[in-house]
């Protein structure tokens, strides 16, 4: 009882300390026989009396009397049941909080790998342990609190452009530029370094693969370039308007050009030999035209293309139209339409009033449920173009005020997860001036998938811009940021995540 | 209802009297008496659960006899999504003192009484989350 915890020696003198437990056992007797309230008073009372040494031991005991270690006195199981309803921030504290609870709560599979989903880790069938999940879900969570505070990404400018560029592709580790001075740069995005120089036309878009390099052209043409001598191996004649687009796929030998005459046009990629010449009926620039592999188990190929209010699709075998799409309201001509693969389907994202996606699977074009992708976070203005889309995040092209664009990441559930300002860059209505980098991470992050380029751009200085993931900290960073929690600096969460991926 | 179950805390002698539709909501032990009809029978005794709680565990079942069933623990939904709302009722019935809480988790776990099991580790959890690591310093 509380009362026996706060002993009085004033008033009355004992001689012996038996005397006080004689004198207790008298108080005590009568305080027992009070009602509820008169027990209170009496506790007031005693309160009252009492100095800060006895106010000390009474917020001591009644810690003992009144507070329960939960995860202690419950079963395991019923610990983790309970360890479910916590956030992940909650559970990152909950490890600190004794030896104990930090072995409970780390032997909860169920907690981490759940914690994992939230933040959008792509979890890979290897990953079985607790110790796995939270490994991954710390490395995962503090590369989003890179994101959020802006720290998460390096920016680099890569000059050597004469002239404004107006093509940009990234492929495995490599940027190719194409400019109006009559160049392809190819850069090697790890050093910065220019490794190549290419004696082109000018260029409206530009691919390449191991091998080669090809190019459209606002000279009404498209060609092939060796990559390694940078000879041009053949020429592509037949358009009579600039070139906006080109794709080329060398299993299938073809090559797939658009541009400003409406048309689409099918070369034999190893020969130049024009097959098809395809007409679109609505008098619109082409302003993309992909080679998309509808099913990965065949062969099945379709050419897809978009002007600024159709989406075109062709069997490429049959070289007919299978499916067309009456696009979007011209009055948001501001939107850049652009493709993305996705997996095996194709989305393209649209700026009518829905934002909607639409999907192309097995040659035939499919609107997937817009609502599940419809960004609350955007007022329909807002944004320029979708520039990416995966499993678990999307990434778009917005207006900044005062003349400037911004990239967003935002989460499935349409959660933003940070938002990058972009320098000056020079936007077209074909969306062919920025690219992304590495992809692998639209499904999740993995732990290892953010690396490398996240994105380029060129600016209207001439020169590009480029960012990079900034690597993960080492682990001799994450020592002395705990070093510094541990001598007394306000622990926020993000410190404490990261003392715990150190031990 | 005609009782159809006698049953005791452990730390008394104290009867209780369950009847049908409370004893359908103690999932991991209404199979034991059947549809029988046990009034005759000797009371059990419930090794994990006193008398106390037992008897706010029988409050909480008699006001949610209603309820409709709950899906499956093991349910792909996050957990604190499935729980939107405590109900006022079931606010001041948990308010209480950790002691009780603890005993009420417990008894409610082994009971097998899935209602209550969430509601009380949502309490718990809610206690926990929003706290920082030295606050939580929940003591024996």
């Amino acid at each position: 009882m509380a009362d026996k915890q706060i002993r009085n020696d004033d008033g009355l003198s004992f001689n012996k300390v038996s005397d006080v437990d004689n004198w207790l056992k008298t108080v005590g007797k009568h305080f027992i026989e009070l009602s509820d309230d008169n027990k209170n008073r009496t506790l007031d009372y005693l309160i009252q009396n009492s100095g800060a040494k006895q106010l000390y031991h009474l917020s001591e005991k009644l810690n003992c009397l009144l507070k329960r270690d939960f995860l202690k006195l419950l079963p395991p199981e019923m610990s983790f049941y309970l360890l479910k309803f916590l956030d992940p921030k909650s559970l990152l504290a909950c490890c600190q909080v004794s030896r104990y609870w930090n072995k409970t709560v780390n032997s909860c599979v169920d907690c981490w790998k759940r914690s994992c989903e939230k933040i959008g880790v792509k979890i890979t069938d290897g990953v079985t342990s607790a110790k796995e999940y939270k490994k991954l879900f710390t490395t995962v969570y503090a590369r989003q609190i890179n994101l959020d505070n802006g720290t998460a990404f390096t920016a680099e400018y890569l000059h050597g452009h004469t002239d404004r560029v107006m093509a940009i592709y990234y492929h495995n580790g490599l940027l190719a530029t194409g400019s109006d001075d009559r160049t392809v740069r190819l850069w090697d995005c790890e050093t910065g370094q220019c490794l190549k120089i290419y004696n082109t036309h000018t260029v409206a878009d530009v691919k390449f693969d191991s091998k080669q390099l090809v190019t459209a052209s606002f000279d009404n043409t498209a060609a092939c370039w060796d990559l390694a001598t940078g000879v041009r191996m053949r020429h592509y004649r037949g358009h009579v308007g600039a070139v906006f687009t080109v794709d080329f796929n060398e299993d299938v030998d073809i090559l797939v050009t658009g541009g400003i005459d409406y048309t689409i046009k099918i070369w034999m990629f190893s020969e130049a030999l024009l097959l098809h010449s395809l007409n679109t009926y609505n008098a619109g620039w082409i302003t993309k035209v992909l080679i998309h592999r509808a099913d990965m188990n065949s062969k099945q190929f379709s050419i897809v293309c978009i002007d600024f209010s159709y989406i075109y699709v062709w069997n490429i075998a049959g070289h007919h139209k299978v499916s067309d799409f009456k696009g979007w309201p011209a009055a948001h001509s501001c939107f850049v339409p652009t493709l993305l693969k996705h997996g095996q389907d194709l989305y393209c994202c649209v700026s009518d009033i829905q934002h909607s996606i639409f999907s192309i699977q097995k040659n035939s074009l499919v609107e997937s449920s817009a609502s599940d992708v419809q960004p609350v976070l955007y007022p329909k203005a807002g944004i320029q173009a979708m520039l990416g889309i995966g499993d678990q995040f999307r990434m778009f092209l917005s207006d900044a005020p005062v003349d400037h664009y911004k990239i967003d990441i935002v989460n499935h559930n349409s959660k933003r997860l940070c938002s990058i300002k972009l320098p000056d860059c020079r936007p077209t209505k074909r969306g062919s001036t920025f690219t992304l980098g590495e992809r692998g991470w639209f499904d999740g992050f993995d732990g290892v998938n953010d690396k490398g380029v996240f994105f380029a751009a060129s600016l209207r200085d001439h020169s590009i811009y480029m960012l990079k993931w900034k690597p993960r900290c080492n682990k001799q960073e994450v020592g002395s940021l705990n070093d510094k929690r541990s001598s007394g600096v306000d622990m926020s969460n993000t410190d404490s995540f990261q003392k715990l991926s150190v031990e | 209802m005609a009782t159809i179950a006698q049953l005791k805390g452990w730390d008394s002698e104290e009867v209780f009297n369950v009847d049908g539709e409370i004893l359908n909501q103690f999932s991991s032990i209404k199979e034991l008496f059947g549809n029988a009809d046990a009034s005759n029978s000797e009371p059990l005794s419930l090794p994990n659960v006193s008398a106390a709680t037992f008897q706010k565990v029988i409050e909480w079942c008699k006001h949610h006899k209603d309820d409709p069933s709950l899906p499956p623990l093991k349910c792909n939904k996050a957990i604190s999504e499935q729980i939107k709302d405590v109900s006022d009722w079931d606010r001041e019935f948990l308010h209480v003192d950790q002691k009780t809480l603890c005993e009420l988790i417990l008894a409610a776990g082994y009971l097998g009484i899935d209602g209550l099991f969430r509601l009380t580790c949502k309490t718990v959890a809610d206690m926990i989350s929003g706290t920082t690591s030295d606050e939580n310093n929940f003591q024996h």
